[in-house]
């Protein structure tokens, strides 16, 4: 299971990450804990691929950082999505609808 | 915004290193809160803290390779942001500098123009001085090049052909050497005969200069010998001129002087540079007594150095060889010998004229520079409010400076674009007005390397005094720069550099007119010169009569007897004759003779320039005969020597009696055999060598009298001169004498060429054209540098009105008239272009000194002209001052006064 999940978070990793940001700014922990919550523990990040992922998406332009306080008082650097990548990820979340719509196709069982 | 996030703002001035370590900070930072967090997480589910950060830390993978990767795109993605803000504030300076320059329309016109002036003139000028004068050599390393010449009885020159063997056999300086002598050779075999201009070359001479033919191939080594040397290489003039630019030409055979020729090559254009006359070259064929020959001096020697040898090298060499050969053969070998650059021949001539003409550009763009430093230090005194507004307003000192600049730089650009151009149609305007008989004009591109300079020269120096003010200005204090009110008091240092300014541009251009005043009454008084001659309706045209026709004197004297009969015969020629050269025809031929009465010794020995002409050649050329008579038909070869002398030779051989009666020795005159001619007549002196030099010596004999020994030498070739006779109406037309000439010609000898006839008018205009060509760009150069400088007095006297314009307020209102008003406007502004006269004059006296050896008829100091450049000067500098003086005139009081 947990290798499955690491083909299918490759190169989607970067839409998880743009999609957590669409419901706030969040910092790079509460990403990962975010994600692990959403999809109920059956999609963990590895913490080694998040932060690079973070930076490309960052030198990319689609999110922007900001270094801020967390409730508990403490610096974190807090990413949030920036228009562009507003546009792409309503972009990559419809190429994804009609990706797995063609996968789920394929893989029904015939009647 | 939080102090964190300023910090991040400075941090992109840090250097590269400490940038890093910023970043690496930051990735650090991040990655531990992470950590923690995860630490914590774990903690409270139940682990001990220990295993909580250990399990953590396992989480994150390879630690180390993630923060090495964060780190690095952390600092990819700070270039990133650093290039794209670099870029806008790029994009804004250069908007917002084009805005600064367009507010000031017409000081930003006055500077781009006043570069584009500098910039321009100077690049068109120095092309077309580069194409006629210093154009690089085609040949491959021309620095390598050198003529070796033998030097005897003071005279640099040609050598025997014993000597240049055994140059060739002993030298070791030179990698290649070879010798040539001039000779002109008839093309026969088509409709026309043509003399054409050859040269006798040993078979290493094209190898000496290193050009390859463009067709065929060059010389042998066994071509030299007499009878394999029936082959010629075409020049690439003479190919398209007498070939027709025929593809095949090589392997063609063609008849020069009666005998076969086979073409074996033809020379690229490149080497027409070389000689413009050369048409043909052909092998230097002598039989073993010729080439054994130490007596007769006829070969011109040239030589390529061996990679690293220096000429000092060489010419030391060639000193010993010299020495060795001389106590071996005593008078027949020359003395001393001398190494010289084959380059400085082409040069020399022009050097002086050269120089002055680099110096007046140089001067020019001096002047150009100072005027734009004026305009621009105006310009940013009046700034200085804005600047520091600005400055206290929060913008960084280095932004500033950096518009600025960007604002100097887009202005030295546009006026250096425009320079650009109006150099390109610089040398071609250049090119249309010159004179007739500029050498290699038609060549003159924009030199890159100068158009470079200039454009380099003119952005530094807008750069420069582009930013000199802005610096000032960025350190005022804002409180006194708007104390200082509106106008912006620029305190009397900056007006006292600007006020150098004028001075310095005052002077250069005084110094500049008054070098170009000089040279045009030099050049005025040298059109006056008497020539000596009348070339009014005079044509002339060399004749060579080929040996095998004409083997002996006897025959020679009468071909050419025939040849004057038929040309006088021709309906149109007023006079005609025959002389041994024109004069200014480039040509040159000396012996030297000893009156009677004085021993024969080296020192008695006087070098004259030989003549040899017909009887009635003094009337046909308009040379006055002084003293005496004209030779007649009865002066032939049996009759009495006689001969002819010139007022100069006169003058040096008898110097206070009667020259008529005496007697000097023949062309071939010896001791044992003098061969006395009687001086029957004295003729007025010739500039045979251009106007501007003085007459030579000449002595002339009669064709008739000539001894035979000496047509071979002189490839018996006279030339045939004619006069026409006045048309109707009234003016003698030469150059309609052509035609007819060569049919005259052809009727005494069908086979016989003329070479291409030139009237005495065009000899005449081709010997000033040069020097009257030098002499009318640095007058246009002048007249820059005066338009130039007086828009710099324009400027400096506007800003000074502007300035003080509450101060012509309370004048006038205290009752000063508006002349009153310009009077005190034109002082004001006249006091620095005084005292920059006074400098002028006292530099230019100095600068035109070294122009002494261009100077003809004028002294370096004449007060004429000095006096002629300051009122030139003066009357534009008070035309420069009326016109803000009288807007300076026309201030209301009222509203001036106001502020």
């Amino acid at each position: 299971m947990a290798d499955a999940n690491a083909e299918f978070l490759h190169g989607t990793l970067d839409v998880l990450i743009l999609r957590t940001l669409a419901w706030g700014p969040r910092h790079g922990y509460a990403i990962a804990r975010w994600l692990e919550t959403t999809s109920e523990d059956a999609i963990v990040v590895e913490d080694g691929s998040l932060y690079p992922a973070l930076y490309r998406l960052e030198r990319r332009g689609w999110i922007e950082a900001e270094w801020g306080l967390t409730e508990t008082k403490r610096r974190a650097k807090f990413y949030r999505l920036s228009p562009a990548g507003e546009a792409h990820l309503r972009q990559r979340a419809a190429d994804w609808a009609r990706f797995s719509a063609a996968v789920t196709r394929i893989l029904a069982p015939a009647t | 915004m939080t102090p964190q996030d300023a910090a991040a703002g400075w941090q992109r001035w840090l250097p590269p290193r400490l940038r890093r370590r910023a970043v690496a900070a930051r990735v650090d930072e991040e990655l531990a809160f992470h950590l923690a967090m995860r630490a914590e997480e774990l903690e409270a589910r139940g682990m001990t803290p220990e295993r909580a950060r250990a399990e953590a830390l396992r989480r994150m993978g390879d630690f180390q390779r993630v923060r090495a990767t964060c780190r690095t795109l952390g600092e990819a993605k700070e270039r990133d942001m650093q290039r794209a803000e670099w870029l806008t504030e790029l994009v804004q300076d250069v908007r917002f500098g084009a805005r600064q320059l367009a507010r000031t329309r017409a000081l930003t016109l006055v500077a781009a123009l006043t570069i584009a002036l500098g910039v321009g003139a100077t690049s068109a000028i120095f092309s077309v001085v580069d194409a006629v004068v210093l154009r690089a050599l085609p040949f491959e390393d021309p620095e390598g090049i050198v003529r070796v010449l033998g030097v005897s009885e003071g005279a640099e020159g040609n050598v025997s052909s014993a000597t240049f063997r055994d140059w060739q056999a002993s030298a070791r300086s030179f990698a290649r050497i070879a010798a040539s002598v001039e000779t002109g050779v008839s093309l026969t075999g088509r409709d026309i005969p043509v003399l054409l201009q050859a040269r006798r070359v040993s078979a290493d001479w094209f190898a000496v200069f290193g050009v390859r033919p463009a067709m065929g191939r060059t010389f042998l080594p066994e071509e030299e010998t007499p009878g394999r040397d029936g082959v010629a290489v075409l020049s690439n003039r003479a190919w398209r001129a007498n070939f027709g630019a025929d593809p095949a030409v090589v392997g063609r055979t063609v008849q020069l002087d009666g005998r076969a020729h086979h073409v074996v090559g033809v020379m690229p254009p490149s080497f027409d540079y070389l000689d413009e006359a050369d048409a043909v070259w052909v092998p230097l064929a002598l039989s073993a007594e010729d080439r054994a020959n130490r007596g007769t001096i006829y070969l011109g020697v040239v030589a390529r150095l061996k990679p690293g040898a220096s000429l000092a090298a060489a010419q030391q060499e060639m000193d010993g060889i010299a020495t060795r050969l001389a106590a071996q053969y005593g008078r027949q070998s020359p003395p001393r010998v001398v190494v010289r650059r084959f380059a400085d021949a082409l040069t020399g001539k022009y050097r002086g004229r050269l120089l002055t003409l680099l110096g007046a550009v140089g001067f020019v763009l001096l002047i150009a520079c100072a005027n734009v430093a004026n305009l621009l230090l105006a310009r940013g005194a009046a700034r200085a409010r804005e600047l520091a507004v600005r400055a206290a307003l929060g913008a960084g000192r280095g932004r500033l400076v950096r518009q600025l600049l960007t604002e100097s730089v887009l202005l030295a650009l546009l006026g250096g674009a425009t320079g650009a151009a109006l150099a390109v149609l610089g040398v071609r305007g250049l090119v249309a007005i010159a004179p007739e008989g500029v050498p290699r004009l038609e060549q003159a591109r924009v030199d890159a390397r100068v158009l470079a300079f200039a454009l380099l020269l003119s952005v530094a120096s807008s750069i420069v005094f582009g930013l000199l003010p802005a610096l000032r200005a960025s350190r005022l204090d804002l409180q006194e720069a708007l104390r200082q009110g509106a106008r912006g008091n620029t305190g009397a240092g900056r007006d006292r550099v600007r006020g150098g300014l004028v001075v310095a541009e005052v002077a250069l251009a005084l110094v500049l007119l008054t070098g170009a005043g000089l040279l045009t009454r030099s050049a005025l008084l040298l059109q006056r010169v008497e020539p000596g001659f009348d070339p009014a309706g005079v044509i002339t045209a060399r004749i060579l009569l080929p040996a095998a026709s004409y083997p002996d004197a006897a025959r020679v004297v009468d071909g050419y007897r025939r040849i004057l009969e038929e040309t006088r015969r021709v309906p149109g020629v007023a006079a005609a004759a025959l002389v041994l050269m024109v004069p200014m025809a480039d040509d040159a031929a000396s012996v030297s003779v000893i009156p009677e009465g004085r021993a024969w010794t080296e020192e008695s020995r006087v070098p004259v320039g030989l003549r040899l002409a017909s009887p009635r050649y003094f009337g046909t050329m308009g040379i006055r005969v002084v003293r005496g008579r004209d030779f007649t038909d009865d002066d032939g070869a049996a009759a009495p020597h006689v001969v002819i002398v010139n007022e100069t030779l006169a003058r040096k051989l008898w110097p206070r009696e009667d020259p008529l009666g005496r007697r000097v020795s023949g062309v071939t005159g010896g001791p044992g055999d003098p061969q006395w001619a009687q001086v029957v007549g004295v003729v007025g002196d010739v500039r045979d060598e251009g106007l501007a030099a003085p007459p030579t010596a000449e002595a002339y004999y009669p064709v008739a009298q000539a001894p035979p020994m000496i047509w071979p030498i002189l490839q018996r070739s006279l030339v045939l001169v004619a006069r026409a006779a006045p048309g109707a109406g009234g003016v003698a037309d030469a150059a309609a004498l052509e035609r007819p000439l060569r049919a005259g010609v052809a009727r005494a000898d069908a086979n016989l060429p003329i070479a291409d006839p030139v009237t005495m008018d065009e000899y005449l205009a081709s010997s000033l054209a040069t020097a009257r060509f030098m002499t009318l760009l640095l007058g246009a150069l002048s007249g820059i540098g005066l338009a130039l400088a007086a828009v710099g007095i324009y400027g400096i006297v506007a800003y000074f009105v502007t300035q003080r314009v509450p101060e012509i307020g309370v004048r006038l209102a205290l009752g000063a008239t508006p002349r009153g008003v310009v009077r005190w406007v034109v002082r004001s502004g006249l006091r620095p272009v005084a005292v920059g006269v006074v400098a002028g004059v006292a530099a230019s006296l100095a600068a035109a000194r070294l122009l002494r050896g261009l100077l003809y008829g004028v002294e370096p100091s004449d007060p004429a002209t000095v006096v002629g450049v300051v009122v030139v000067l003066g009357a534009a500098a008070v035309l420069a001052s009326f016109v803000p003086a009288l807007r300076a005139a026309r201030v209301d009081p009222a509203t001036a006064m106001r502020g």
